[in-house]
């Protein structure tokens, strides 16, 4: 397999497979459209990755290599995020900073099971959880005035069943 | 670092310390503040002087040792000092402020300018130089207070007295007191920087430490000690780092990690660019979209997106927005009117599951006949009666509109369309009615035995007779167009799609028709009993029997995909949606199948199930509505098979009275009841689920 060599934001250099490289979407058009020639030594500049986030993001794509293409339309697909794979878990477990980068990687790169299951972790980390531990959760400060706190919970107020 | 300066203590939410005391009893003065904190991550990172990393080790292991040698001796509060210097905590000066008694006023003024002070010789290495305060200052805080004035020495004050009540578990210690404790916990204790006479320094030094540049009065070897951290290199640093948290208490690492974790908590949904933000909460819930929106202003803005919520209630199968009469809200509060769409579903939904459910509607009518066909479309109902007579009346205000007379026989099927309805009688004829005006428009005469069973499609309706034929009619001219011969024993049930009619007969047949041809396409044979009831999708037929099994068919084929085995008894009633068929049954059982795999997937029973044979049932998407003969309604989550609660429970059930039919929209449920036996009037029931409505009778009422 030939390999291709990644330069991120602040210059280091990672030689990958070429096909793990094109799980990017960004990469793959890349190589395709500048017809960027696998037997030359071209290095693809990733400006918008560092090399921290860049090596996490060649670890993922490396063991979903195999992963059957992405469905084309998943619009009608039920949104679920109880389907992370242990790996894919396991991978994720790191703070929020580096998961923040790693979702802009993903989108940057435009790998798309990386995106949906980094959007997934943090779906899940706000799940089932009230305002007030979703604050916590996100250290977000709670800008609203009392009033409108109070109108902003009656107009969220869920019925629940008894 | 900046606080806002307590002009007193009334500003201070005391909530706030409240809570903060009892989640870290016993802890250091502070929990952290994450605006306030310094990175450890910074501190590593920060370049040294160059050519000052030689000669450090030594140092190191020195500085841990005393570090280690200060928490050995119990001096808890010398330690987070020292951590406090690292930059791995500052000292929350509200809460230590809360602990004050007699706190002593500062002006704003004065503060912003201690701090400006403060910020400039925050890491200058001449702020630790002064010499340490003297060992037994015993100077009584209130006095000194009151005598100094000064921000700084407030803060050292404040310090002072935490350091004290962490030492010790009492709530307040007197002046007078503190001295005691200070000396006999061996601290170098009240190194006020305003006392010179007493510890020995320098009355310049004592002027230029004045103003003390950090939250708190660090012990003076920590200078040395962090000056020395901060001219190693990063691998040193970390090294350090390591073994002082290996020498820590576990409180102390825990204090470590209340400071550091919120440097790695990202705001992602205020961060994130839109879209990213938005396909993270495509992931959520609608529950926890709510509870999202009442986090902060740019979470309620995001959570409210629009497009988000068209994906929320498409998958809760909401396709339209429902048009609203009137807006409630207040302008300046523009709801989605997606998420509008989904609450108001949702509250619906609550309304039929849990909600009181309001007295219904009483239409009373029939005298004491039975009702046999009931018809509810929009806001009009028409209920068919064995007293030869139709009645159409309003969903709304409950009135009967019109009576329809001119059957001589009970009226046994009708249907509606608009404002034409059709009835089939034991008089042999069917009748088009105009339900605005009551005037019927044609009688359609030709069948020779009672008119069973109807379907209407478009302009054509289809009958079944007790004579065994099927007819099909034009309701707008009143001609037979055709007649369908080939049962041998009376029809019972009728389905036309436009395409194909099929009926199912007392001769144990189901046959497949096409109507312009008058030609029988199919005969499907397998019931061993009476066919009663059948649903047609235009693809499966459904056919069930006096023989206890349901029969799927294939229409094209005419081919027996399965034959559905678990009633015990007659299936009086089916609905068919989406290759979900719901079958109820005399055995007084509700049964939920898949009609595709021929599995049953749900059965209605349970303790709360139906005490008699079901007569009637319809579901949707959320809930199964079924009937019985019992004199109850009883709605089912059609999902988990569960039973959710009575609509109605009459109170002559069991002793005669019953429900016959019912008919329900999204927001309302019809039931026509009563009683052979005199013990049920006859008359129809209407039940509001709406949420509109549920408005309107609060404010009328």
């Amino acid at each position: 397999m030939p390999n291709i060599k990644l330069r991120s934001s602040d210059g280091e250099t990672f030689e990958v497979d070429v096909e793990i490289a094109k799980c990017s979407v960004t990469i793959k058009t890349m190589l395709e459209d500048l017809g960027m020639d696998e037997e030359e030594e071209e290095v693809v500049p990733l400006p918008n990755v560092n090399s921290a986030i860049l090596k996490k993001v060649i670890q993922w794509s490396t063991y979903h290599k195999d992963d059957p293409p992405p469905p084309e339309d998943d619009e009608n697909k039920e949104k679920r995020t109880d389907d992370i794979s242990s790996w894919d878990a396991d991978f994720l477990k790191v703070d929020q900073g580096t998961l923040f980068e790693l979702i802009l990687a993903a989108n940057y790169l435009d790998i798309k099971g990386l995106l949906d299951v980094t959007c997934k972790t943090v779906a899940n980390m706000i799940k089932g959880k009230a305002p007030e531990e979703i604050r916590k959760t996100f250290n977000i400060k709670n800008d609203f005035t009392a009033s409108e706190e109070e109108q902003v919970r009656k107009e969220n107020e869920w019925c629940e069943e008894k | 670092m900046a606080e806002s300066c307590p002009s007193g203590r009334s500003n201070f939410n005391p909530l706030s310390s409240i809570n903060r005391d009892s989640e870290l009893p016993k802890q250091d003065c502070t929990s952290p503040s994450p605006t306030e904190t310094v990175c450890l991550e910074s501190l590593c990172t920060t370049d040294n002087a160059p050519g000052t990393s030689q000669n450090h080790l030594a140092p190191l292991s020195e500085k841990l040792d005393e570090i280690f040698r200060i928490s050995q001796s119990g001096e808890e509060t010398e330690k987070t000092s020292f951590l406090n210097k690292l930059g791995l905590e500052e000292c929350d000066e509200e809460d230590s402020f809360e602990k004050e008694e007699n706190w002593e006023d500062c002006t704003e003024g004065d503060l912003s300018e201690e701090n400006q002070e403060l910020e400039e010789d925050e890491d200058s290495s001449e702020v630790f130089s002064g010499s340490p305060p003297g060992p037994h200052q015993t100077t009584p805080r209130s006095s000194y207070a009151k005598r100094s004035g000064s921000y700084a020495t407030d803060r050292y004050w404040r310090k002072r007295k935490l350091d004290v009540q962490n030492g010790f578990p009492c709530k307040k210690l007197l002046p007078e007191k503190k001295s005691d404790v200070t000396s006999m916990s061996s601290e170098p204790s009240a190194r006020a920087p305003t006392a010179p006479e007493t510890n020995g320094a320098t009355p310049s030094d004592k002027k230029s430490r004045l103003v003390i540049p950090t939250k708190d009065n660090p012990p003076p070897e920590m200078s040395d000690w962090l000056t020395q951290f901060q001219k190693w290199s990063n691998a040193e640093r970390i090294l350090a780092i390591s073994e002082l948290i290996a020498r820590c208490e576990p409180t102390q690492v825990r204090h470590m990690m209340q400071v550091i974790e919120p440097q790695f908590q990202r705001d992602f949904i205020s961060l994130l660019p839109r879209e990213l933000a938005l396909n993270v909460l495509s992931f959520l819930e609608p529950k926890d979209l709510l509870r999202a929106a009442q986090t902060c202003r740019s979470w309620r803005f995001l959570a409210e997106d629009n497009l988000l919520w068209k994906e929320k209630c498409r998958q809760a199968g909401i396709d339209e927005i429902p048009k609203r009469r009137c807006s409630p809200r207040s302008p300046g509060t523009q709801m989605s009117p997606w998420k509008a769409a989904y609450m108001r579903q949702h509250a619906i939904e609550m309304n039929w599951r849990s909600k009181p459910i309001r007295p219904p509607k009483m239409l009373k009518g029939h005298d004491d006949h039975v009702i046999t066909c009931l018809q509810f479309c929009g806001n009009r109902i028409v209920s068919g009666s064995d007293d030869n007579t139709l009645k159409v009346w309003s969903a709304i205000t409950g009135k009967c509109l019109r009576t329809l007379v001119g059957h001589t026989g009970g009226v046994w099927s009708s249907q509606m369309s608009g404002a034409t309805i059709i009835s089939g009688s034991t008089d042999r004829t069917l009748k088009v009615w105009d339900a605005e005006t009551g005037d019927c428009i044609h009688t359609l005469n030709g069948h020779t035995s009672t008119v069973r069973c109807m379907h209407l499609h478009g302009n054509k309706v289809v009958s079944g007779s007790r004579d065994a034929t099927l007819r099909v009619w034009d309701i707008k001219t009143g001609a037979c167009l055709h007649v369908l011969v080939g049962h041998l024993a009376a029809v019972r049930c009728v389905q036309y799609d436009g395409r194909l009619v099929v009926s199912g007969a007392y001769d144990y047949m189901v046959k497949v028709w096409n109507p312009e041809r008058e030609e029988c396409l199919h005969t499907l044979q397998g019931h061993t009993n009476r066919v009663y009831s059948l649903q047609f999708d235009g693809v499966h037929v459904v056919s069930g029997s006096l023989d206890t099994s349901i029969r799927v068919w294939e229409v094209e084929t005419g081919a027996c995909k399965h034959t559905l085995m678990g009633h015990q008894s007659l299936t009086s009633g089916m609905e068919l949606r989406n290759n979900i068929l719901v079958s109820g049954n005399a055995d007084s059982t509700v049964k939920v199948w898949d009609i595709v795999t021929g599995q049953c997937l749900q059965t209605l029973s349970g303790p709360y199930k139906h005490q008699s044979a079901v007569t009637c049932l319809q579901f949707n998407n959320r809930f199964v509505i079924t009937s019985s003969d019992d004199g109850t309604v009883k709605l089912w989550d059609v999902r988990t098979g569960e039973f959710i609660r009575n609509l109605v429970a009459l109170d002559s059930g069991g002793s005669g009275g019953v429900v016959w039919r019912i008919r329900a929209n999204d927001t309302k449920l019809v039931c026509a009841v009563g009683s052979r036996n005199g013990t049920e009037e006859t008359k129809l029931l209407v039940l509001d689920f709406d949420v509109d409505s549920n408005s309107s009778t609060i404010i009328s009422s």
